[in-house]
């Protein structure tokens, strides 16, 4: 059992739905978790997974006919989650539920959470070093080896996976007499509520008060990513593992980077923009445009140049 | 399926063979729910650019998202050109 499962025993909300969940009997019903008016056909599964699973007894979901194919011919799939539209194509023999967002309500039975019970305490990993000048909000998890650096924020119900290291000085230079001299980060970094940090990302603090770093509430932040100082991520954005986002460069709401895009120091990045995986952005992009490459430019001339190349 | 549709079928199960298209409702379907992604839909697009000797537009492309509507696309192009559908 992981820490965090251990740690849940003793709070609540969350202890609670999880014993609940660790409870349950190894042949699940649809029935038992959806309701009557959402089962077209009863069935049932053993666990999730996806429409290729090779494990016998699983439930998938399918938001496309091309999806609904692979898991109706597929003999490990017992039971389908899918749209009232599609479930008139679904086969005989298997267990049938329906949703108008199936995607969406695969992953709450796979959270086995409601929203509302994102309400627990706070859980810190006893090997996460925090400052006693940072402040944790409530409901907030902190996995192993994190490390939280002073005047760091961390708003409620945000989530800091292992090894993350927020408040981290960032790279600021002057040349005195010809050498480097370091500049200190005296300013803070302000994560927002139900921000998810994912493991060994690294967040600089701000080189000075009043300014700092900031990523807003709902965004995500990927495995092994950088953002500099006072760079901004907005609201609900979604930024994929290992990018770097540098220096004052600002991400707008819901925007999409893709993994392993770098977005450069001063670039503003339009809300709703997607920056496809690779990416170098050297200048800033439109709101809702679509960019990628290196550098980038709009996607789908880069698409149309890697194709005629490729030809 | 007329021949333009039947034409657009080939040329998007040669360029990714386990697209799914058994219906001809599944014309209408969106490239994502067909198996098709934005690469092979460009994919495919520039196949037809080469097959009938057209263009479409950047813009366009990406206005483009299922078969019917590239069909459409590709009629009323082959009737401005005053060619043969």
């Amino acid at each position: 059992m992981s820490w965090l499962a251990s740690l849940k025993r003793n709070s609540s909300g969350w202890a609670v739905r999880f014993e609940a969940n660790s409870a349950l009997p190894m042949n699940k019903r649809l029935s038992n978790y959806f309701d009557p008016s959402e089962v077209q056909c009863d069935g049932t599964f053993e666990d999730l997974g996806h429409a290729d699973s090779v494990v016998a007894g699983t439930l998938v979901y399918c938001d496309s006919v091309h999806y609904l194919e692979i898991a109706s011919s597929n003999p490990c799939v017992s039971c389908i989650l899918t749209t009232p539209d599609l479930a008139a194509q679904a086969p005989g023999g298997k267990g049938v539920a329906v949703s108008a967002n199936p995607r969406n309500a695969f992953y709450r039975l796979h959270e086995g959470l409601d929203p509302d019970s994102l309400q627990g305490e706070t859980i810190i990993h006893p090997s996460a070093i925090v400052s006693s000048r940072a402040r944790i909000g409530r409901g907030v998890i902190i996995a192993e080896r994190v490390v939280i650096m002073d005047d760091v924020v961390v708003g409620d119900h945000s989530f800091i996976d292992a090894g993350a290291i927020l408040g981290a000085e960032g790279l600021l230079y002057i040349r005195e007499d010809g050498n480097n001299q370091r500049i200190r980060h005296r300013g803070g970094l302000l994560i927002g509520s139900h921000v998810t940090i994912l493991a060994n990302a690294v967040i600089a603090r701000a080189i000075h008060p009043g300014q700092p770093t900031h990523i807003d509430d709902y965004s995500i932040v990927g495995i092994a990513t950088t953002i500099g100082h006072e760079a901004r991520v907005g609201y609900n954005c979604v930024i994929s593992g290992n990018c770097v986002i540098a220096r004052r460069a600002c991400i707008g709401d819901r925007a999409w980077v893709g993994a392993s895009a770098m977005v450069r120091e001063y670039v503003h990045v339009g809300a709703g923009a997607s920056v496809k995986a690779g990416s170098v952005v050297v200048e800033d992009v439109a709101e809702g445009a679509e960019v990628s490459g290196n550098f980038a430019v709009p996607h789908t001339r880069r698409m149309m140049q890697y194709l005629k190349e490729k030809k | 399926m007329t021949p333009l549709q039947q034409m657009l079928t080939k040329i998007t199960i040669e360029v990714h063979n386990s697209a799914t298209i058994k219906d001809p409702a599944d014309l209408d379907r969106k490239f994502s729910e067909i198996g098709i992604d934005s690469l092979d839909a460009m994919s495919v697009m520039l196949e037809v650019m080469e097959r009938f000797d057209i263009q479409i537009p950047n813009d366009d492309v990406t206005k483009l998202t299922t078969l019917n509507e590239l069909a459409g696309f590709v009629e009323a192009e082959l009737v401005r050109l005053g060619r043969k559908v």
